[in-house]
């Protein structure tokens, strides 16, 4: 722990000029009484009212897709090259792909019951070794596969003191990609992106009055039987996001 | 070997970049800790300028700036739900010829309203009073109103003003109080 602080206490040491500098750049203050603040408000840094519920949230998932029913895209590796065939998910022959990753999300309690923020996420799971063709080319996927999602959600929160229980919904964007060599022998990747809709149910533990731990399961809506799990470790920035209990 | 050349330099570097960030703020925070009912104690709050009104603890330190009377109010919340507090009715009060004088709160914009202290948190605000003395060299302060939650009987502070022009507290009752 002590090392961690140490470690910790260096980078905002490099760190918070930089953030000192672009807030003096925004705004000057002039005085810290109540009526003669030009940047700040009463009650900005105490108040559940006005201090801002910011949470982030640091874990790991593991997710399943489906690959049946969508289109991936051909194209050699590089920036802006050309979709050279597209073949159907099914052509793969796996059911699902299933990967493991980080995930990053950053929050805002609207009030202690309802909040809504950004997430994203990476993952790396294994790829099936499987020729796809099309009209000119074929192409053989093999290796590692890559499961990104990037999403807003929006939920609700059930305070019961030392556990919460929130349900929410994460809607955003799923992406799937496969590398893979074409016939004439260069790198190639197979791209899918589609729409997600996603129902989770996260459970807190307060380990302090601003860290929770939080496991979660969710599946993605209207497709199939696709499951993701996780556990995420998150700052709040607003005690107990402002409530303890109901 | 494809999955290093054509996305670690992009997506996984940015992923990696932006957790080591957060995993730094979350870092920091966990060095640090919530308020207790200790809190202000160790920080040197004289026994006579601290009240305790259920579960909210305020500290009040009156100074003069510019010949203006400043008293600044330290808050902390000791329990882990919120607590309401309203400063307006922070009735901060002097004698004049043996009568009360109260003084104004300065809120030229309408900031100071009924808010609550979020849980095991502190918070300080800065008010400015005016009266007819701008510093008066006693002063009093009734909390009593101050907790809608937790409101009480008796909760008056007093103040007096030394010979280098700072507030102490002092046991003693308010002459008016």
């Amino acid at each position: 722990m002590k090392l961690a602080c140490t470690l910790v206490v260096g980078a905002v040491a490099v760190l918070l000029p930089r953030v000192a500098e672009a807030r003096s750049r925004s705004c000057q203050e002039v005085s810290d009484v109540v009526g003669e603040q030009k940047c700040t408000r009463y009650g900005y840094a105490w108040s559940v009212e006005r201090m801002p519920g910011l949470m982030f949230g640091l874990g790991a998932f593991h997710r399943e897709y489906e690959p049946a029913g969508h289109r991936f895209g051909v194209a050699r590796t590089g920036k802006r090259q050309p979709t050279l065939f597209r073949f159907d998910g099914d052509d793969l022959g796996v059911d699902k792909l299933r990967a493991t990753g980080a995930e990053l999300r950053v929050s805002l309690a609207i009030n202690p019951y309802f909040y809504a923020g950004t997430d994203v996420g990476v993952g790396v799971g294994s790829a099936p070794v499987r020729g796809v063709a099309g009209a000119e080319w074929q192409a053989t996927t093999k290796g590692s596969h890559i499961q990104s999602v990037w999403g807003l959600h929006l939920g609700g929160r059930i305070p019961l003191g030392r556990v919460a229980f929130r349900v929410e919904a994460l809607a955003g964007a799923h992406f799937v990609s496969l590398p893979a060599r074409l016939q004439d022998g260069s790198s190639a990747n197979a791209t899918a992106v589609r729409f997600l809709f996603e129902p989770r149910v996260w459970a807190d533990v307060w380990l302090s009055s601003s860290w929770t731990l939080s496991p979660y399961v969710g599946a993605a809506a209207f497709s199939g039987s696709e499951k993701t799990a996780g556990v995420m470790f998150t700052w709040h920035l607003k005690a107990f996001d402002g409530d303890f209990s109901l | 070997m494809l999955l290093r050349v054509d996305v670690m330099p992009n997506a996984m570097a940015s992923c990696l970049r932006a957790a080591c960030a957060v995993g730094a703020c979350l870092a920091l925070v966990g060095c640090g800790g919530s308020y207790t009912s200790r809190t202000f104690g160790e920080r040197g709050a004289p026994r006579a300028a601290l009240h305790h009104l259920g579960c909210l603890d305020v500290w009040l330190a009156p100074g003069v700036r510019n010949d203006d009377l400043i008293v600044s109010v330290h808050m902390g919340n000791t329990c882990n739900a919120a607590v309401p507090v309203d400063l307006r009715h922070l009735d901060v009060f002097t004698c004049r010829a043996g009568a009360r004088e109260s003084l104004r709160l300065s809120d030229p914009r309408g900031e100071v309203t009924e808010l609550n202290v979020s849980p095991v948190t502190e918070g300080t605000e800065h008010l400015l009073y005016r009266g007819s003395a701008r510093a008066p060299s006693e002063l009093c302060a009734d909390l009593s109103r101050v907790a809608p939650d937790a409101p009480s009987k008796r909760a008056t502070m007093s103040f007096r003003r030394d010979g280098d022009g700072m507030y102490a507290a002092t046991d003693e009752a308010c002459p008016c109080g």
